[in-house]
């Protein structure tokens, strides 16, 4: 949602400086619609406090304490030894590394279709609406129904599959199987905001190269990715970001088993199942920071502008 | 499991709803009684009968939880951690009493507030044991339950049945026969280990107040138990899709007409299920007891019911004990086990005859109670669960049993004090 705004009103800024410089020091009207804006912003940015602040900083202060409910009496500070006992647990890298196998297997394949799919609804001209209704589809599936009916689907007695096989039983049939219904779901999203990145490139450049005698597979190598390189960052930071969250499919198709917990699953297990406060809130703790860290190194490293879907400059 | 499971969270969707109609304390004068308990179809049965017989005592109503056990407690725990007091009485799964009353989410029954299951004389040994937690009553055993060895005699033949595991092995082998036994990495796991190793002659965890609970599990007997469910997990044994198995799907297996597998490990609630769905069918099943591990001593077979609870925080706790002792009662008892497959846990009713007709093994199913040992009773419970499943799913991974006792060992005792990741 911000992003759009930001975008939009960076646009609408844009032609301003065009004919003289900006004045130093800003005039008595622009102070006072400065403070309009504070005034106006304020609401949104304590409710965004209250509603997420204060759970991330409630979590950290649980993280730091032997904290159980099933044993209330005895509770205390413990400084950093929930985080030590994570970090020392091997049962924890596991997680790690299969969520991030997930997500990268799982981002990667969904660009590509994303791609795929966002240039048939760029291109379509027969029955546009229908193409995008078609694909977007998925989408609008509930996660849980969509981890259900892909666990149905490859189940030895009510799914497709011939005889007995059964990917389910084993952890690269599993790892297949979740990656396969994450995609399904969320290609989609993907398709979406790479649309959006297809539509800010100039069609003038497309013809030019059409007229110099490029060939389809060089305009997108040449003209269309490289236009659409910030919307691509977009796309893939933020389905990174959710991708590294995965839960629900996991939690219905294999429950964590044969290697397959995720760093979601091990938190849920601490927290909803074991009701160890203290221990599941340094899980989560952690997997916030894994975020952020995502989150940096692709808008510090990778110079993904959020604030903007066209690319290019 | 699968339908199961997909119902579970149906029903766990729906719950919410359920939970919000706000509802007055009294009905027609008497005070409610809210039972969170799983859906059980004898329920209505029950609450009404007792209703009936109150006298303005109390007005019992149910409030369904999901279907699966992990998703009955996982609700349970979120609303009693926040003090609900709207819970007055709790349908506990046996292995819960610990984490419970340790929490002090549940209250302890006084000497002589239970007119029926209050003392081992009156219920049997294993649903009693359950319900016991520092040396003070804090469950009242509603219903019992043990799985026994099912089998076709069409195709099992003029064989001996088999009493042991070796034997069952063997004679499955023979047969190029899958037995049916629950491999998912789910409670059902937990509920094996327990009987393997208890019947080997070993225990998992010793109980104790207050984290002084110790992982037990001596070497060899542990070994044993371990070798056991590493040869269920090997051809031709081992049923199709065995890692994702649970209860229901081999009820559903062992009654489809392409089955090949002869035996089946389960719950009795097989047997009204097929009496239902194909009577023909049922007659071919054959029930034995839960195989031992030794030839000469009785199995310690796997134990699982309902107890009740109080909740800590209920309104009203002697409107609650009565409804307990309605519930508890021979004439309820009766109906739990004609409608839902479920044994009592009354000694009075070992030989009842009304009983007995609808349960055909009512005489070794509660021979088998006396033998029967609980799950841990202790307060990482759920822990301890989940670290079993964890170092053993699935059954076809297990192979050298030496590195995966080491292995449970350590994990276990990291789990007992709730300072593993799981």
């Amino acid at each position: 949602m911000t992003t759009t705004t930001d975008a939009g009103s960076r646009r609408i800024g844009a032609p301003e400086p065009s004919g003289r410089k900006p004045a130093k020091r800003s005039t008595d009207r622009a102070q006072a619609e400065r403070r309009l804006g504070i005034k106006l912003a304020a609401p949104a940015a304590i409710l965004m406090l209250a509603v997420t602040a204060f759970p991330i900083l409630y979590a950290i202060w649980l993280s730091l304490q032997r904290y159980d409910l099933r044993n209330p009496d005895d509770k205390g500070f413990v400084g950093l030894s929930n985080y030590l006992l994570v970090l020392g647990d091997g049962t924890w890298w596991t997680a790690v590394g299969s969520t991030t196998l997930i997500t990268v297997v799982s981002v990667f394949l969904e660009l590509v279709i994303g791609l795929a799919f966002a240039l048939v609804m760029h291109r379509a001209i027969f029955g546009r609406r229908t193409v995008r209704t078609a694909i977007l589809v998925p989408y609008g599936i509930i996660t849980v129904i969509s981890a259900f009916a892909f666990a149905f689907a490859v189940a030895p007695d009510t799914g497709f599959l011939p005889g007995s096989v059964d990917p389910l039983s084993s952890t690269g049939g599993s790892f297949a199987t979740i990656i396969l219904t994450e995609v399904w779901k969320t290609t989609p999203f993907m398709s979406l905001l790479l649309l959006a990145g297809l539509a800010t490139v100039p069609e003038e450049l497309q013809e030019a190269a059409k007229v110099d005698g490029a060939t389809a597979w060089q305009r997108l190598w040449k003209i269309t990715l490289p236009n659409m390189k910030g919307a691509i960052m977009v796309a893939l930071l933020f389905r990174a970001l959710d991708a590294f969250r995965i839960f629900d499919t996991v939690y219905v198709q294999t429950a964590g088993a044969l290697n397959t917990q995720t760093i979601s699953g091990l938190g849920y297990n601490a927290l909803v199942s074991r009701v160890n406060l203290g221990l599941g809130s340094a899980i989560s703790i952690l997997l916030f920071l894994m975020i952020i860290a995502i989150a940096f190194v692709f808008v510090k490293l990778f110079k993904t502008n959020l604030g903007t879907v066209k690319g290019g400059d | 499991m699968r339908a199961r499971t997909s119902l579970a969270a149906a029903v766990l969707l729906m719950a919410p709803l359920a939970a919000c109609g706000g509802e007055s304390d009294t009905a027609g004068g008497a005070p409610v009684v809210n039972w969170y308990i799983g859906n059980e179809g004898w329920l209505p049965d029950v609450i009404q009968a007792c209703n009936d017989s109150a006298n303005g005592a109390f007005a019992l109503r149910s409030e369904s939880l999901p279907t699966n056990p992990d998703g009955q407690r996982e609700q349970l725990v979120r609303r009693l951690a926040a003090e609900d007091d709207s819970i007055d009485l709790i349908g506990m799964d046996v292995v819960w009493t610990g984490e419970f009353a340790q929490a002090g989410w549940i209250s302890p029954f006084e000497q002589g507030e239970l007119e029926n299951v209050g003392s081992e004389e009156q219920v049997f040994k294993g649903p009693f044991e359950s319900a016991q937690y520092d040396g003070k009553q804090y469950g009242a055993p509603l219903n019992s339950n043990t799985r026994l060895l099912w089998y076709r005699k069409s195709k099992l033949g003029d064989r001996p049945v088999p009493q042991t595991w070796d034997e069952l092995f063997t004679t499955a082998e023979q047969l190029k026969s899958p037995i049916q036994e629950t491999g998912a990495r789910a409670e059902s796991m937990v509920v094996l280990f327990n009987a393997l190793v208890n019947s080997a002659g070993t225990t998992i965890v010793e109980p104790g107040a207050d984290g002084d609970a110790k992982v037990v599990l001596e070497e060899g007997p542990t070994l044993q138990a371990l070798d056991i469910m590493k040869r269920l997990g090997r051809a031709p044994v081992a049923p199709a899709g065995q890692s994702n198995l649970g209860e229901d799907d081999n009820r559903l297996a062992f009654q489809s007409g392409d089955s090949t597998s002869v035996f089946m490990i389960n719950w009795p609630f097989v047997y009204p299920s097929v009496v239902e769905a194909d009577p023909e069918l049922a007659k071919d099943y054959g029930f034995a007891p839960f195989p031992r591990v030794d030839k000469g001593t009785p199995a310690a077979a796997p134990l699982g019911g309902y107890n009740l609870g109080i909740g800590r925080y209920t309104k009203d706790r002697e409107a609650a004990l009565a409804a307990i002792n309605c519930l508890t009662a021979p004439e309820q008892q009766r109906t739990i086990a004609t409608k839902g497959g479920q044994p009592p846990v009354l000694r009075e009713l070992a030989q009842d005859p009304e009983i007995g007709e609808s349960l055909p093994f009512l005489a070794l199913m509660t021979e088998q109670l006396d033998t029967a040992v609980p799950r841990p009773v202790t307060p990482t419970y759920n822990d301890v669960s989940l670290a079993v499943r964890t170092v053993l799913h699935p059954l076809s991974s297990i192979s050298d049993t030496q590195k995966e006792y080491d292995e449970l060992k350590d994990l276990l005792e990291k789990a007992l004090k709730s300072q593993a990741v799981l």
